[in-house]
């Protein structure tokens, strides 16, 4: 009796999970690349202040998320959002493939740029890092193909992107990086070493006439991702064309406009698409990655669109489709911004990803009132070493108006608390490593090589162009500031979302949105 | 219009602000620094400065036991950028409305790495082109006191003593009117427990000089934007 009884709840709880799992036909995640606890916290404080709170602050379920990888305590952006986008651990460098697969060089020979190394020793190998065999032993190249093998190195693992599209729902890529870089590039590419860009944009586009067999269509796609904006357009153009980071004569662009997309370039042509008009778009509105957000709301003669302006016309395109959509969002240059220890510009790129959250989830608001059926998850792909440090006074738009990004100051006193050899005011945002902007100072200096750059104030931290000392200082190899090796959040909302609460490792991310979109 | 040119020539040489003498320098810096824990820290390294009319050039100068622990790290390629072993190379294009290039050149791997505007100050280059080119911008001078004017004896040149005490620091430069050049610059907050010198030494100058730029041979072309991942 007790065994049958056991079986009903157990046939109940079963059910119940199943009629709730399935339901979040609209699947938007948000990734903000490098977007750590503490890089949150001091946004919010920069722009709300201490008490105040980001919009997806106020997404109704948290949880942690560990985020080592296969191969390293402290992982990159490839086998991270790879996690997230397939299940699967992999190691460093690699996009979304089996965790058997090796990260090759991606330095192939080109006569045009090449250079012997014999000269220069090389004294050890990776195991995860492996010099290609297809390379000449005294010549690299700097373009940006693939040395992957195409054989015996692992193999493609099947990512969220390409089980919606099997399901008949739209999907969309939108970046502030190159969109073959390594966060947008996981949710559609399948490649050993996130630096073959070119074969990356290849896998993209139908028929776009790459010889490197790495940089076949990826067929999982089948009609091709509905919409993709971003940057680099570098790796779509031909190797004639001016910036092109190609080593082949095919226009990409040209290539997927004959698939049926739409190709812009600038945010008015992006703001005229008409929806019902375009259900294909690429949106290349850079060379390389986009601007970082501080310095696109400077120049007033930008042409490129927010990341809102993006998410906003990806989720009016997608929608169109009843079955539902698979949209991922970068942040990415959140990440840039910190390996520089460029704070100011990392709290912006941070608040335009906050906004593209909020225009979402106002916009879905409208679709699918209630969001029932709609799974919104934001997070972050890895750590940095930032931390708040000193006692500082709280922000205030009279008395503190630097706030966070300013220098520390008394609680007591209202006046700059000094640092260890009890001249100078230090900053609240410190680094645990990084470069030091080439000089033997504090890491603070704007200066060449470090020549002057006297007393710390709030206007010099909070400036765009400052950069936050350093604890260690990184000599050779490894001068930008690194990832940190720490758990990052997740917030979510929305049909389902509740699967997204406690603490889990990156992989099981892709398991709960599975479960939580019925994918 | 010869005339015109003739007097536009002489206004840009005497204005003493654009251009100055081909030089090759000695860079040293010296900081001494009291902390509260009792220490005393000194740092002394050196950087060689070579400049003619449109680049500046800056490379740390490493003693030779550094150079050969450097030597044995080498990667076949770096995927981080390496700041400290690379050289900075400051082009103001004339022809471009003063346009300033920076790259970075890496003797290590060969590497060229261009780096964009708006990452300068990520490489340590704050933008004022005059601060590369005279290590001490000339309208700073202007805001300082000259407290002495004196010829060197030995070398002849003409030396011109600046000081200004400002943000609780004392500044003091002694400024070589004939090479539009600091040959000492001394920063010391005002207790006296943060002292930074920095001194150079003329190696060569006009013809003399050797332009790093123009004998890097083979180079591997990059971006700024290829490190950031």
């Amino acid at each position: 009796m007790l065994k049958t009884k056991l079986l009903v709840v157990t046939l109940f709880l079963t059910t119940t999970t199943f009629a709730n799992a399935g339901s979040a036909k609209y699947v938007l995640f948000f990734l903000g690349d490098g977007m750590g606890p503490v890089n949150v916290t001091m946004s919010r404080i920069a722009k709300y202040g201490e008490a105040g709170s980001l919009n997806f602050d106020k997404l109704s379920n948290t949880g942690r998320v560990r985020t080592y990888s296969l191969d390293a305590q402290t992982t990159d952006s490839a086998p991270s959002m790879s996690a997230y986008t397939t299940g699967v651990k992999m190691n460093n460098d690699v996009i979304s493939s089996t965790d058997n697969t090796l990260a090759f060089f991606n330095y192939g020979t080109s006569s045009a740029q090449s250079y012997n190394y014999a000269s220069t020793p090389y004294t050890g190998i990776n195991s995860s890092f492996v010099v290609g065999t297809s390379l000449s032993p005294t010549t690299v190249a700097v373009k940006p193909e693939s040395a992957c093998p195409t054989s015996g190195n692992g193999g493609p693992v099947t990512t969220i992107l390409e089980l919606a599209k099997a399901a008949g729902r739209s999907t969309g890529v939108v970046t502030t990086t190159r969109v073959t870089h390594a966060t947008p590039a996981a949710t559609y590419a399948h490649i050993c070493n996130r630096d073959g860009e070119n074969q990356i944009a290849s896998q993209l586009v139908k028929n776009s006439g790459d010889a490197n067999p790495v940089g076949a269509y990826n067929t999982a796609l089948g009609n091709g991702v509905d919409v993709i904006l971003g940057g680099g357009r570098r790796h779509f153009l031909p190797s004639t064309a001016s910036g092109s980071k190609r080593l082949d004569t095919n226009d990409l662009t040209a290539k997927m406009v004959t698939n049926g997309y739409t190709y812009v370039t600038d945010k008015t042509a992006l703001a005229n698409i008409v929806p019902s008009a375009s259900t294909k778009i690429l949106g290349l509105f850079t060379a390389s990655h986009m601007s970082y957000d501080y310095d696109r709301q400077q120049n007033q003669s930008s042409t490129e669109p927010s990341l809102s302006d993006m998410t906003s016309k990806a989720i009016d395109v997608l929608a169109q489709n009843s079955n539902g959509f698979y949209l991922m969002v970068e942040g990415g240059r959140i990440d840039h911004a910190l390996h520089d220890t460029n704070p100011t510009r990392a709290v912006y790129d941070t608040i335009a990803f906050d906004t593209a959250i909020q225009t979402a989830l106002t916009k879905m608001a409208t679709i699918d009132p209630g969001l029932a059926n709609t799974i919104v998850v934001v997070t972050a792909d890895h750590d940095h070493t930032i931390s708040l440090g000193g006692y500082a006074m709280r922000s205030d738009p009279v008395r503190n108006p630097a706030g966070v990004l300013g220098v520390s100051k008394n609680v007591a006193t209202k006046r700059p608390d000094l640092s260890t050899n009890d001249v100078s005011p230090f900053p609240i945002i410190n680094f645990g490593n990084g470069a030091t902007s080439g000089g033997t100072d504090d890491g603070s200096t704007n200066s060449l090589r470090g020549i002057n750059r006297g007393a710390l104030t709030d206007a010099i931290t909070s400036a765009a162009s400052y950069h936050s000392p350093v604890a260690v200082n990184f000599s050779t190899g490894a001068e930008s500031e690194s990832h940190g090796g720490g758990d990052v959040w997740i917030y979510s909302t929305g049909a389902n979302s509740n699967l997204f609460k406690g603490t889990m490792v990156n992989t099981e991310v892709f398991n709960r949105l599975r479960t939580a979109s019925g994918l | 219009m010869l005339k015109l040119n003739f007097f536009l020539v002489l206004s840009v040489i005497f204005s003493g602000s654009l251009f100055a003498q081909s030089v090759s320098l000695t860079i040293h810096y010296d900081s001494q620094a009291y902390l509260s824990d009792g220490s005393y820290q000194t740092t002394q390294f050196d950087d060689l400065f070579v400049r003619d009319q449109q680049n500046v050039w800056f490379s740390r100068i490493f003693p030779p036991l550094l150079e050969k622990l450097h030597n044995n790290q080498v990667e076949p390629i770096n995927k981080h950028l390496d700041l400290t072993s690379s050289a900075r190379w400051i082009h103001k294009d004339n022809s471009t409305k003063g346009e300033i290039t920076l790259k970075l050149f890496n003797p290590k791997d060969r590497t060229l790495v261009s780096v964009p505007k708006i990452e300068f100050g990520s490489v340590g280059f704050d933008g004022n082109w005059d601060r590369a080119y005279f290590l001490f911008p000339p309208e700073y001078l202007k805001k300082m006191k000259k407290t002495e004017s004196k010829q060197d004896k030995l070398t002849g040149y003409n030396l011109d003593r600046y000081e200004s005490v400002a943000n609780n620091q004392e500044t003091s430069v002694v400024w070589n009117r004939d090479l539009k050049i600091p040959e000492k610059i001394s920063y010391k907050n005002k207790n006296g427990l943060l002292i930074r010198n920095i001194s150079v030494t003329v190696n060569s100058k006009d013809l003399a000089i050797i332009k790093p730029w123009e004998t890097l041979g083979k180079t591997i072309q990059r971006e700024y934007e290829d490190y950031l991942d």
